[in-house]
């Protein structure tokens, strides 16, 4: 038993944080010149350099710290903060200040505590409130004010114990995760920094890729063309391709081939998100007309040109396209033109390009199915499943399912087409296969889209679909009049218990089916408070194509501003030029007006009418484009 | 947490010019806030447009590259680096490019090599700024290197950049402008302050240099009756107001001696001044250092004029002794 009542943690940790008060102006003051340096070697310096100057900075801390405890300890048997709340730290032995030797190895040794944390809830449990800085060099911390004996109580001792032992768990289990999440991300993620001298932040992807490219690439030209290639085929983001396209597109001296293809890159890098996608694709014939890079955007204007009418012939730009990526825009003009032929060859040609085996596999694929032959299809199908195909964590996924899939998506007037044909019968065939939730909402939205009558679940088989799939068709059948209908679906949309696929339908439906703003009013309010990307972000289109059929224009003019702000691609710049015109502000519509290029790539449904009307009258208004 | 605690501000009719001063800088804030609304939703754009800020960055390094005469070694080398792509210099060299007054008058009108698109595109933005820049009160109101009237010496000081740096400097204006007032009167004290203010500019222009990113704050007028206040009551005991743990005991009043507060008041700001690299600009710390100077140097003066004089500028001890 001590002589002087024990220290209470909290009146340690007081006293610490008092101590700190007065040590962290001191410390900065000793640091500041390193803290200057770090700054430099963060602009100048290698990383390296920079991780040997935070280990440093952390060890001068810690030294610091060190000191100033040894200092006041050996002096007083005390610190300025312990003083101000009648702590003292003592010899358990001699009852007195501890002598320098104890000092020294008990400051290491709180050191330690701090930074593992864990060994301080002995001061929870332990007898005397030591945790094992104290224990190993034989002293206390007492509490000269205490009127009472400052012992832990059972429930303290108890609790502390059970904390101890959880908190050691959820530890372990934490930093496992961690290193798991960041072995993954770093898998994931195309940018890495390689390295800072040199300095050019790159990615990930192409490194990856040129280990196993065919062709031995060392020019950063080399290295732009594959990760175009990369992009075209789906194998990287335009992040990745943008970052690759900066390396290039600023050099002080580069040849007219390297500069158009840089804007290439560029400009399919802001198809998506930024505002120039266009400007850039029409400099890259003005700066090389002969350029594989010019013979691409020619490619795609092809592309915009009335596909029943199959276009102009493309044969002569495809001698222009020779390298990767020039070969995989053939091979999508191909499939979209119907030319399985042409495009066997340029697969063919590809296919000892193994960062590319993912574009061929679903290009073959579909290759197979449109030249009706399904066994091969299949089987190709099965094996692009299982290497990693999943577009939706499906368990039974199969390739019917998904090629119909794809068509609903892209209107109902597809639910025709001989995929989905197939992909009704086949599960309807297959005796006692159970659905996965994505089929069943495909199977549901493709007997919506017939018009069909009848019960989905019972004509096909109650028990095959999921059980969340049920109740949401039950849900459903409920409600009798259009309001109640409204109310319900908002309800399945905000309710979390609800998967991705199930909410985001009931958004849908209740966007097709209002026939009044006040419809969606609520809807438009859940959906600004979300974080809203991929599949989100069309429910905010659709939205506001809702809104502006309805002519809310104010509503339309909210969500275009979060659209834009979310993507502010070409489509978003044209909902908020056409909301600010028919909100009045005309400047505003001009101004965006002026952002969007010549050529249109995607006309959203319900917007793109009136669109070229306004685009015409603020032309006229506030002069040409 | 720690704060001082004088009580001369809460007897306010003794007090008047303080809580003057103290209204006409809340009134001021909320004036300039509502006027630049919309201009400061802009300026978030401008700065949160990553695309705007690394062409400018590329841009800006080769404005340098040109003028290798005109601008330090260390920003050439940080431009040389922003160009081999580094992220971290790009970064730097973007936020500079906002603050340089060169760059901003002759930055738009030179060519540059490189994405011709961005660079168009950056060169209409870049002028929006420069005018969006030129028209808000900060610039209008403050120090900077955009304008050479002295007058800007005294009006920065009720401009603040948030309603933090309002709060902060109004506490320790109510501390120890309310305590002086009593002790001195209103007139010094209004005089004080607005020439601690002017000090702590000068101070600011002459130690680290003026930019296009103004000048703005009462902390060096602040700074300056905190330094006069430190002549005359350095080994007094002056009460603090402490904050340690939401429990009964770990928070309260104490009284130190004021040369303890005064210590780690300075040295904040004198480790942080150590610590910044002149050339990439930063937060005012010399301003806040200016000021506590003149404040200490006029209470210099005073103290020994009175020494010499034989008269107390500060009469009555009882009345003193109650505000501490």
């Amino acid at each position: 038993m001590p002589f002087f009542p024990l220290a209470l943690p909290f009146d340690r940790l007081a006293a610490n944080i008092a101590d700190m008060i007065l040590f962290v102006p001191l410390v900065s003051v000793a640091l500041a010149l390193l803290k200057k340096q770090i700054v430099l070697t963060q602009l100048l310096g290698t990383q390296p350099q920079l991780h040997a100057y935070f280990v440093f900075y952390g060890a001068a801390v810690v030294g610091l710290g060190w000191l100033y405890q040894v200092f006041f300890l050996t002096l007083t048997g005390t610190t300025p903060g312990k003083f101000f709340f009648g702590l003292r730290v003592i010899d358990v032995w001699t009852k007195r200040a501890p002598d320098w030797q104890k000092v020294i190895f008990r400051s290491v040794l709180w050191w330690l505590d701090v930074i593992l944390i864990l060994p301080l809830l002995a001061l929870f449990f332990d007898s005397h409130r030591r945790p094992m800085h104290d224990r190993m060099a034989d002293t206390v911390v007492v509490n000269l004010r205490n009127r009472s004996t400052g012992l832990p109580t059972l429930f303290e001792s108890f609790f502390s114990k059970t904390l101890f032992c959880g908190m050691t768990l959820v530890m372990v289990l934490w930093a496992a995760a961690e290193v798991w999440g960041l072995y993954s991300r770093s898998n994931r993620f195309g940018l890495m920094v390689k390295s800072w001298v040199g300095g050019t932040s790159l990615c990930a992807d192409v490194d990856r890729a040129l280990r196993t490219w065919p062709a031995e690439i060392s020019s950063d030209q080399g290295r732009l063309r594959v990760a175009m290639a990369l992009f075209a085929a789906g194998a990287t983001d335009a992040q990745c391709l943008d970052a690759e396209a900066e390396s290039l597109i600023w050099k002080k001296q580069s040849a007219t081939a390297e500069k158009a293809l840089s804007y290439l890159a560029k400009a399919f890098s802001q198809m998506e998100g930024g505002a120039n996608s266009d400007t850039y694709l029409d400099r890259v014939c003005e700066i090389d007309r002969v350029s594989e890079a010019c013979a691409v955007t020619e490619l795609m204007e092809l592309f915009r040109k009335d596909k029943k009418n199959g276009g102009p012939p493309a044969e002569p730009l495809m001698k222009k396209l020779t390298s990767e990526y020039g070969k995989i825009w053939a091979a999508r003009y191909f499939y979209a033109r119907g030319k399985m032929d042409a495009l066997d060859g340029i697969l063919a040609e590809l296919s000892l390009n193994p960062s590319l085996s993912h574009f061929l596999s679903e290009f073959r694929i579909k290759s197979l199915w449109k030249k009706n032959e399904w066994r091969s299809a299949e089987a190709a199908f099965q094996i692009y499943w299982e290497n990693g195909g999943r577009p939706d964590r499906s368990e039974n996924a199969s390739m019917d399912w998904w090629l119909c899939d794809r068509e609903l998506l892209r209107g109902c007037e597809n639910s025709l087409q001989p995929s989905c044909r197939v992909f009704e019968e086949k599960f309807k065939r297959a005796a006692k296969e159970s659905f996965s939730l994505p089929v069943s909402l495909t199977l549901l939205r493709k007997k919506e889209c017939e018009k069909r009558d009848g019960d989905l679940v019972s004509s096909t088989g109650g028990e095959r679909f999921p059980p969340e799939f049920v109740a949401y068709v039950e849900q459903l059948k409920l409600p009798k009049t259009a309001a109640e209908k409204n109310k319900n679906l908002l309800q399945i949309v905000t309710l979390g218990h609800y998967s991705e696929s199930v909410r985001r339908d009931a958004a849908y439906r209740m966007i097709r089916d209002a026939q009044n703003p006040s419809h969606l009013k609520e809807l438009t309010q859940y959906w600004l408070k979300q974080e809203n990307d991929g599949e989100w972000l069309g429910v905010g289109e659709m939205l506001f194509d809702r809104f502006v059929d309805l002519k809310d224009h104010a509503s339309a003019l909210r969500l275009s501003e979060r659209l834009y702000e979310l993507s502010p691609a070409e489509e978003n710049a044209r909902r908020k030029m056409l909301a600010h015109f028919h909100t009045g502000d005309k400047k505003m519509a001009w101004e965006f007006a002026k952002k969007l290029g010549r050529r249109e790539k995607r006309q959203p449904a319900g917007a793109a009418s009136g669109y070229e009307d306004v685009r015409r009258q603020l032309s006229e208004e506030f002069g040409g484009l | 947490m720690i704060l001082p605690w004088l009580s001369g501000f809460l007897e306010f009719r003794k007090a008047p010019v303080t809580w003057l001063l103290f209204l006409f800088n809340m009134g001021f804030y909320v004036f300039l806030a509502f006027q630049s609304y919309s201009d400061d939703k802009q300026f978030d754009r401008f700065v949160s447009d990553t695309d705007f800020l690394k062409t400018q960055a590329f841009v800006f390094a080769q404005f340098i590259e040109r003028r290798p005469a005109e601008y330090p070694t260390l920003l050439s080398d940080i431009a040389a680096r922003a160009q081999q792509g580094h992220r971290v210099a790009q970064h730097q060299l973007s936020g500079l490019a906002l603050r340089d007054a060169r760059f901003a008058e002759e930055g738009p009108a030179e060519a540059y090599f490189g994405d011709e698109v961005a660079i168009a595109d950056w060169k209409d933005k870049f002028e929006s700024f420069v005018d969006l820049q030129k028209r808000h009160p900060s610039q209008v109101w403050g120090v900077s290197s955009g304008s050479e009237v002295f007058w800007k010496t005294v009006t920065y000081q009720f401009v603040h950049g948030g309603y933090f740096h309002l709060v902060t400097n109004m506490f320790f204006l109510l501390i120890f402008g309310g305590f002086l007032e009593v002790a001195i009167g209103g007139a010094a004290v209004f005089f004080l302050y607005l020439l601690g203010g002017v000090a702590a500019a000068l101070a600011f222009s002459e130690l680290t240099g003026l930019s296009l990113a103004p000048l703005i704050g009462a902390s060096g007028a602040i700074n300056g009756l905190i330094g006069f206040f430190a002549v005359f009551y350095l080994r007094h005991r002056m009460s603090f107001f402490y904050f340690l743990l939401p429990r009964l005991g770990y928070y309260g009043k104490i009284e130190l001696p004021v040369w303890i507060f005064l210590i780690l008041w300075v040295l904040s700001d004198f480790a942080s001044v150590m610590a910044s690299v002149p050339e990439l600009g930063g937060v005012a710390y010399t301003a806040h250092l200016g000021g506590f100077a003149f404040g200490l140097g006029v209470g210099a003066l005073v103290f020994l004029w009175r020494k010499a004089a034989s008269h107390g500028v500060f009469g009555n001890a009882s009345r003193l002794h109650k505000m501490l």
